[in-house]
């Protein structure tokens, strides 16, 4: 899948549990995060997806630097982001799972109201 | 005066012969004929062999060398020499190999049913069956080495939940776990099971692998002796016939080699042999003869087919409409296609007839032991010097003898 058919399967799949997400949403707009923009995000929930594409220059500005910090943004709860590969070739379906399992484990830990 | 339908008409009746020439000639080049004379010469070959040593007996050598002048078949590497060296490295040989423990004892060894080995190496192979299994069905899962390596369902797994592999991660170590339930009697089972169970088979492998390996080589060495002693038993019963075989063709090479006129003429008080040799004789003269003829048939081929193309590209010249109106004098078509095809066609029908005649040559008894005998000249029935060449015309000669270094011996061989 490319930049924009695994941008749309995850927003279609984060949309269906209620979120709304802004496109290219840069996070440092929320305050001391990388400044990155995001496939998709919705601000007041704090959570999104990034899907990681060659297509789309994601690798170079998604360094093992920034990552590392938005790790650290994750494990705090600060936010809350479901990064994607390209590499991994995922499928359609094996997108949406991966996507309702991680809304499934922010419900659960009661980070998302479902 | 003829207009360009005369000129295309004789044309294409010339291209027709041409062809029918052409086709003529690869038959007189082709390897057939060649491949039956050499043919003949391999059995004429084996009979003269049989003929000058029908056995190693000392007096049957002493016979041959008196008859070809070869007195290398009675010196210090006689058959007899030979044979009893080569006797004694397979008798040693065979000792040394039959004084191993290895070979004495290896019906209680290798036997497929009894052999201590084989019993042992079927025990290891169904000891190790089970590891196959666990292996094979771990790794249906392209990801299971992934899943071993990252530590997965252990306190060492590191990898985050907010990635895709994670939820892979996850999903692939579901299916193994799925794969071994039905064995396991553990509706329980785990990942971190199947992972214990994986790493224990491993280090059993590795014994089980170490020990088979040992039993196999050991199996292989005495399989090995087993071939040994086989080819070296055969080399033993087929010593005589080898020698027999080896010696007949060197004296027939070393007849070969004299040729006609430097036969020894004690070969003379042998009439049967003596034919044999000129037939061998013959036979050569006759395959180079056939190869010269063939060389030049080529040639010639190569040039019709040369004119054919030549004519038909003025066909298609003439049949444009701005030549429509082109005409020929009768002398000029005449000059153009009669004047040439009649030398052409006498030129293709004299090599023809020539390779019609060496084909069927067979006047063996024609030629002298102890003299020199212009078998090309027998065979074509030319005089000596009249070949194939004269066939020719002077520029394709020339580029016969470019290509090809001096006219055929047969020929010159006055």
């Amino acid at each position: 899948m490319n930049e924009r058919q695994g941008s749309a399967v995850l927003r279609r799949v984060f949309e269906a549990r209620g979120l709304s997400l802004v496109p290219d949403f840069d996070l440092s707009q929320l305050g001391a995060f990388p400044a990155v923009r995001l496939d998709g995000f919705d601000p007041a929930a704090r959570v999104g997806f990034e899907w990681l594409t060659t297509e789309a220059g994601d690798h170079p500005l998604f360094s093992d630097e920034v990552v590392a910090a938005l790790d650290a943004a994750v494990a705090s709860g600060a936010v809350h982001l479901l990064l994607v590969d390209e590499s991994e070739a995922l499928d359609e379906p094996s997108l949406v799972r991966i996507g309702d399992r991680f809304l499934d484990r922010l419900a659960a830990e009661g980070r998302l109201s479902a | 005066m003829r207009g360009v339908t005369e000129f295309i008409r004789r044309s294409t009746e010339r291209r027709a012969e041409l062809k029918q020439q052409s086709g003529a000639l690869s038959e007189l080049s082709s390897a057939s004929h060649r491949v039956a004379v050499e043919r003949a010469r391999e059995g004429v070959r084996a009979q003269l062999g049989e003929g000058l040593l029908p056995d190693l007996s000392d007096a049957a050598c002493q016979r041959a060398a008196a008859w070809v002048g070869f007195p290398a078949i009675l010196g210090a590497s006689s058959p007899a020499v030979e044979r009893a060296a080569e006797r004694a490295q397979l008798e040693a040989e065979l000792a040394a190999l039959e004084a191993d423990p290895d070979w004495s004892g290896r019906e209680t060894l290798v036997h497929p049913e009894t052999g201590t080995l084989s019993i042992e190496e079927k025990e290891l192979e169904e000891r190790r069956a089970p590891a196959w299994e666990v292996n094979s069905l771990c790794f249906q899962s392209p990801r299971f080495q992934r899943l071993i390596d990252t530590g997965y369902d252990t306190p060492e797994y590191a990898v985050p939940f907010w990635r895709a592999a994670y939820y892979q991660d996850w999903e692939a170590a579901d299916l193994v776990v799925e794969r071994f339930l039905p064995r396991q009697q553990n509706p329980k089972l785990r990942f971190s099971d199947v992972r214990a169970l994986f790493l224990e088979v491993q280090d059993s492998v590795q014994a089980l692998d170490a020990s088979l390996s040992s039993v196999r080589g050991k199996l292989r060495r005495i399989r090995g002796l087993e071939e040994r002693h086989v080819s070296q038993r055969e080399a033993l019963e087929t010593l005589e016939a080898r020698h027999l075989d080896r010696w007949r063709k060197r004296l027939v090479s070393h007849v070969e080699a004299l040729g006609l006129e430097h036969q020894d003429p004690a070969l003379l008080s042998q009439p049967e042999l003596a034919r044999l040799v000129k037939v061998l004789d013959g036979l050569g003269a006759k395959l180079r003869t056939l190869e010269e003829l063939g060389r030049t048939a080529s040639t010639l081929a190569g040039e019709l087919d040369a004119e054919r193309n030549k004519l038909l590209a003025e066909e298609n010249k003439l049949r444009r409409p701005k030549n429509a109106g082109t005409r020929f004098t009768e002398e000029e078509l005449s000059r153009r296609f009669d004047a040439r095809s009649a030398k052409q066609t006498k030129r293709v029908g004299a090599l023809l007839d020539t390779g019609r005649r060496v084909k069927r040559y067979d006047r063996w008894d024609d030629a002298p032991i102890g003299g020199s005998y212009d078998w090309g000249a027998a065979m074509t029935g030319a005089s000596v010097g009249v070949a194939a060449y004269a066939l020719l015309d002077s520029h394709a000669a020339a580029a016969s003898v470019a290509t090809h270094g001096q006219p055929s011996t047969t020929f010159d061989a006055s």
